[in-house]
């Protein structure tokens, strides 16, 4: 019988890495795992259950430019693959609610739980009866999303200026890095000098975000009324930081940002909902720290509260998740998925690292504990060096298998 | 507009923390607002659940406000008091050693005027501790003064909102109690009054 092929691309929700997976059901051994040094120890669990699968997926789960092409890229329920009879009707509700959504901006306050498991993880909607269907529509695909995989190593914490006052800014951040811990904190990276003028362009800003692909970052700031936006202190005084702008290359950048503060889901396709309370954020924060949530719809659930709701637009807002989606490569129908459990990432020689090795999740990951911001800047340029190193090798060895 | 009430609420809190829960009652869409354990991240455009923070303020405050300065009272009083009794100790021995070197005075006579000028120092001593204040190298005589301000700023303030119907000048009436609050709570916090400690009703 002649195999049929299959490829998998990634689910957009939460995910650790980009991913585009060709496997052949029933096909040759897995060569591709081989070749490009991919994974050390991949658990995957098969929704619907793939046999053995070919990956072409180069360790840092990228396919090559040819295969991106093709894998379509990952993507979130704003452009959930048009595969498969559910992704057509989500496509199909996404549009129609686009066309209502993007209609008089009053029309939009209204919001509703995403479901009775989520009372506090709201959807945008508006008022008529034909939208609220096409949402339900939507929102079986998100339900769907929300019970992917989720690993507390993937989330980091960021806070920004807390107040007007900048004394009492500080010692609210100074609570925060008492409450949450080293490793769930960026106290070095990019998103934590928001302020820096390094980052005045979308191309720097998506640049700036590639160490935090995949993960879940959790902006939580003051919101001044007259400024309209988060804000930073820096040393020439206070400087603004466009919420909005980061959010769209975040979502190039496959990066799942979160922002918290006052009315932030006015700013941002995805953010809280009225006025909120930082001593509560730190809380809810602190819940999921120690639930360890293991599906992103736990991690929602335990985030939100009756004081802390957050508001997801179904339409602009993307999710994105370390699942992969297997869809027949003819049809374009979705057959299952592939989540990864327990990636171990290979080193920097491309050989798997062996269970008892300290590995991190990738090689960014490391940099984060960086002692300050140069370190951090020269760690990730060299794991970025390893990227593309591997990148181009998994590139040829496609060639070469193809041969 | 500039409406931070987190120090109302950290005030609220510690010194009349009924006045706090019943806030919280009466806007319990604006918890965010009443909630000491952190700050609030922004700020509505619903402006009366602020205004009535910074109403409960300047109703609280004076209480707040007149206990502790009653209470700094009765040191001061008390300290006066000493300071009196210490200085006619100190005269009495001063004189007495004047006396000792014209007369042959017996050695109890002696021996009782230098306790008499040992004791004088000692009170001197009290009464300069019961003068100075727990927190800080400012005096309670300074901090007293601080709080005659302050009853009086509370006053204004409570006259300004009720000549502001309309809530106009709320923001600015706003950011005066707050800043008012946090004046309040580090002077009643250098006067090392216990975190428990109720305003008399």
């Amino acid at each position: 019988m002649k195999p049929a092929r299959l490829f998998v691309c990634m689910i957009p929700l939460l995910c650790t890495f980009a991913t585009a997976v060709e496997v052949e059901a029933g096909g040759p051994p897995l060569k591709g795992l081989q070749n490009a040094n991919s994974f050390g120890t991949m658990g995957t669990r098969l929704g619907d259950g793939v046999l053995g699968m070919r990956s072409t997926v180069n360790r840092w789960g990228l396919v090559g430019p040819e295969n991106q092409e093709r894998a379509a890229a990952p993507s979130g329920i704003g452009t959930f693959p048009a595969t498969g009879r559910l992704s057509e009707q989500a496509e199909k509700a996404k549009a129609a609610l686009a066309d209502a959504i993007r209609k008089p901006p009053q029309e939009l306050a209204r919001t509703v739980p995403l479901s009775d498991k989520y009372p506090f993880f709201l959807i945008r909607v508006r008022t008529s009866a034909k939208s609220d269907s096409t949402l339900h529509n939507l929102t079986r695909s998100l339900d769907e999303q929300l019970a992917q995989r989720f690993d507390v190593r993937d989330l980091k914490v960021v806070p920004l200026g807390m107040a007007d006052d900048a004394q009492l800014s500080a010692a609210e951040v100074g609570r925060f890095k008492r409450d949450i811990v080293r490793d769930y904190r960026d106290d070095v990276g990019p998103l934590a000098r928001l302020g820096s003028a390094d980052y005045a362009t979308e191309g720097e800003k998506v640049a700036a975000l590639a160490p935090y692909r995949g993960k879940t970052v959790v902006l939580v700031g003051h919101v001044p009324q007259e400024l309209g936006d988060f804000f930073v202190f820096t040393a020439a005084g206070t400087r603004k930081v466009s919420i909005s702008d980061w959010m769209k290359a975040a979502q190039q950048a496959e990066v799942n940002l979160i922002a918290i503060g006052c009315n932030t889901d006015r700013l941002a396709p995805f953010g809280a909902k009225g006025v909120i309370n930082s001593g509560r954020v730190r809380e809810q924060l602190q819940a999921v720290l120690k639930d360890q949530p293991a599906t992103i719809g736990d991690f929602f659930a335990t985030l939100t509260s009756k004081d802390l709701m957050l508001v997801l637009d179904p339409v602009d807002a993307k999710l994105f998740s370390n699942s992969a989606q297997i869809v027949e490569r003819e049809t374009k129908d979705r057959i299952g998925f592939v989540i990864f459990q327990s990636i171990r990432w290979a080193n920097n020689t491309g050989r798997p690292q062996s269970r008892s090795d300290p590995v991190s999740v990738n090689p960014y990951e490391s940099c984060f504990q960086s002692a300050d911001e140069s370190s951090f800047d020269r760690c990730s340029r060299e794991a970025k060096d390893a990227i593309d190193r591997d990148t181009a090798r998994a590139a040829a060895a496609e060639g070469a298998h193809d041969r | 507009m500039q409406a931070d009430v987190a120090e109302i609420t950290r005030f609220l809190d510690r010194f009349a923390p009924a006045a706090l829960h019943d806030l919280r009652q009466r806007y319990p869409d604006a918890a965010a607002y009443f909630d000491p354990s952190g700050l609030p991240l922004g700020a509505d455009a619903n402006v009366a659940p602020l205004v009535a923070s910074a109403r409960t303020l300047v109703d609280n405050i004076d209480g707040v406000t007149s206990t502790a300065m009653s209470e700094t009272m009765k040191k001061l009083k008390s300290a006066r008091k000493l300071e009196l009794a210490a200085s006619f100790l100190s005269l009495l021995a001063s004189s007495g050693v004047v006396g000792a070197l014209g007369l042959r005075a017996n050695f109890f006579v002696t021996a009782g005027l230098a306790v008499a000028g040992f004791v004088a120092s000692a009170v001197q001593l009290y009464t300069a501790w019961l003068r100075h204040a727990p927190v800080g190298e400012g005096s309670i005589d300074q901090l007293f003064m601080k709080l005659r301000e302050q009853v009086w700023d509370a006053a204004s303030l409570r006259a300004e909102f009720s000549r502001d119907p309309d809530e106009s000048n709320a923001p600015g009436l706003i950011k005066r109690a707050n800043d008012l609050a946090k004046a309040s709570r580090i002077v009643l916090s250098d006067l090392g009054y216990d975190p428990k400690f109720r305003p008399v009703r």
